[in-house]
């Protein structure tokens, strides 16, 4: 277990803590690759995952590119509708992408289905998560609420999914955000932006997706779930 | 290396000739496999202490051998992930699951003769073994334990190979010996002539 949550909890403390919460999706994306690397192998790279595709790698590269979105928009390289089209565009290449090889062996019809609804879905949620993140006031309190979102699928993709891994994986991210969040303790401020609702959401929508698709995860769990961010809606608001 | 002494023994099961599914060989050496009369079990180390053993139910696959010139045989073996049973459902399907064999993206076991060559009284068969989406070279001694006539010609043969599941991308648990990396299987097979 701890080979899965250090990497991202060291690697949150460290960038975090040198540049700011900016800095929470790079290291939330090199602590997921590192979790990987040591809980499983160091994921194929998606030149060879293109041609023997696995579910799992592609979530993991698909949240890699996610954060790089988010680390541009944060240095404000890549924002305004060109970053939420580019978020819900890899919403919907990650449920592709997560499902490739499963999908091969479904008829068109199931692929739409499947394929159509976990894009859309996963869009919807990078959607929601960045205009919560954006709306929201300032502060811990969306991130807290963020960590509790993470560590819930975490916990429903071992508990109802019997998937050690991707739980595990689910709760680096978790542990990431969590680990970003206590550096607020020696750093303040910390506070998460729209860009970071494009890593998050993704996260939330393709886990899910692949807690279904790839393990047991029930149906009806993963639409009360992947439901829950918004919740993040009710949280105080910025003041005009 | 372990692996090598597995692959005989899933070569012995697949030796077998062809299955269900599988389209049957045409010969006087070729055999499928009855699918009903073959077995396919397995024993890991459970928490360092004690032997656990789990099945597959259904194994189906071909197998084409001439005694005199068995070089030129080939075997083709394949085993449903969804068969494994441990006896406990919930843990049939974490094997099933991502953890384990992710049969969701990797469907089948699979064995395909590369190499076949006598070692004594038995087979050295080697090929290639695809368990959860890594193909691996295996080779297994397979031994005859049998022919006769019931309902139609039929051959046994058995093979009993180790694997170190780490190899295959599993190693669920390995790390705190909670389940052994070796996994010993031994496969069964009754092979009878295909249907024409």
């Amino acid at each position: 277990m701890l080979q899965g949550t250090l990497p991202p909890i060291a690697a949150a403390l460290l960038l975090v803590s040198l540049g700011g919460a900016r800095l929470l999706p790079l290291a939330a994306g090199l602590g997921l690759l590192v979790a990987y690397g040591l809980l499983k192998r160091w994921p194929d790279p998606p030149t060879e995952l293109w041609f023997a595709p696995n579910g799992t790698e592609w979530l993991l590269w698909c949240l890699a590119a996610a954060a790089v979105l988010a680390l541009l928009e944060h240095f404000r390289l890549w924002r305004g509708r060109l970053a939420a089209g580019s978020a819900v565009l890899l919403g919907g290449l990650g449920a592709w992408l997560v499902l490739a090889k499963v999908a091969a062996r479904w008829p068109l019809a199931e692929t739409l289905l499947h394929v159509g609804l976990g894009g859309l879905v996963t869009a919807g949620l990078a959607l929601l998560l960045r205009a919560s993140l954006h709306r929201a006031r300032p502060g811990l309190l969306p991130a807290i609420a963020v960590t509790v979102l993470l560590s819930a699928d975490a916990a429903l993709l071992v508990g109802f999914g019997g998937s050690a891994l991707l739980g595990q994986l689910c709760g680096a991210l978790a542990a990431a955000v969590g680990a970003g969040l206590g550096t607020a303790l020696w750093r303040r401020p910390f506070a998460l932006g729209p860009g970071d609702g494009t890593w998050l959401g993704i996260a939330h929508g393709l886990f899910l997706l692949a807690g279904v698709h790839l393990a047991s995860l029930p149906w009806l769990v993963a639409v009360f779930a992947a439901a829950a961010p918004a919740l993040l809606l009710v949280l105080p608001g910025r003041t005009k | 290396m372990k692996l090598h002494l597995l692959l005989p023994v899933l070569l012995a099961a697949f030796t077998v000739p062809a299955t269900l599914d599988a389209p049957a060989p045409a010969g006087d050496h070729d055999w499928a496999v009855d699918t009903g009369h073959s077995s396919v079990v397995f024993r890991v180390k459970h928490a360092n202490v004690a032997n656990f053993y789990g099945v597959f139910n259904e194994i189906r696959g071909t197998v084409s051998l001439d005694p005199q010139a068995p070089e030129k045989g080939a075997v083709s073996l394949v085993i449903p992930v969804a068969s494994v049973a441990t006896r406990d459902g919930k843990r049939d399907d974490h094997l099933k699951g991502p953890d384990f064999f992710n049969a969701k993206e990797n469907p089948d076991i699979t064995f395909t003769s590369t190499k076949i060559g006598k070692k004594g009284d038995a087979l050295e068969v080697t090929g290639d073994l695809e368990l959860a989406g890594e193909k691996k070279p295996v080779t297994m001694t397979v031994q005859k334990t049998g022919e006769g006539d019931f309902y139609g010609p039929r051959v046994g043969y058995e093979a009993t190979f180790t694997i170190k599941r780490s190899e295959f991308g599993m190693d669920y648990g390995v790390a705190r010996n909670a389940l052994g990396d070796e996994v010993t299987v031994m496969v069964g097979l009754e092979l009878v002539k295909p249907k024409k």
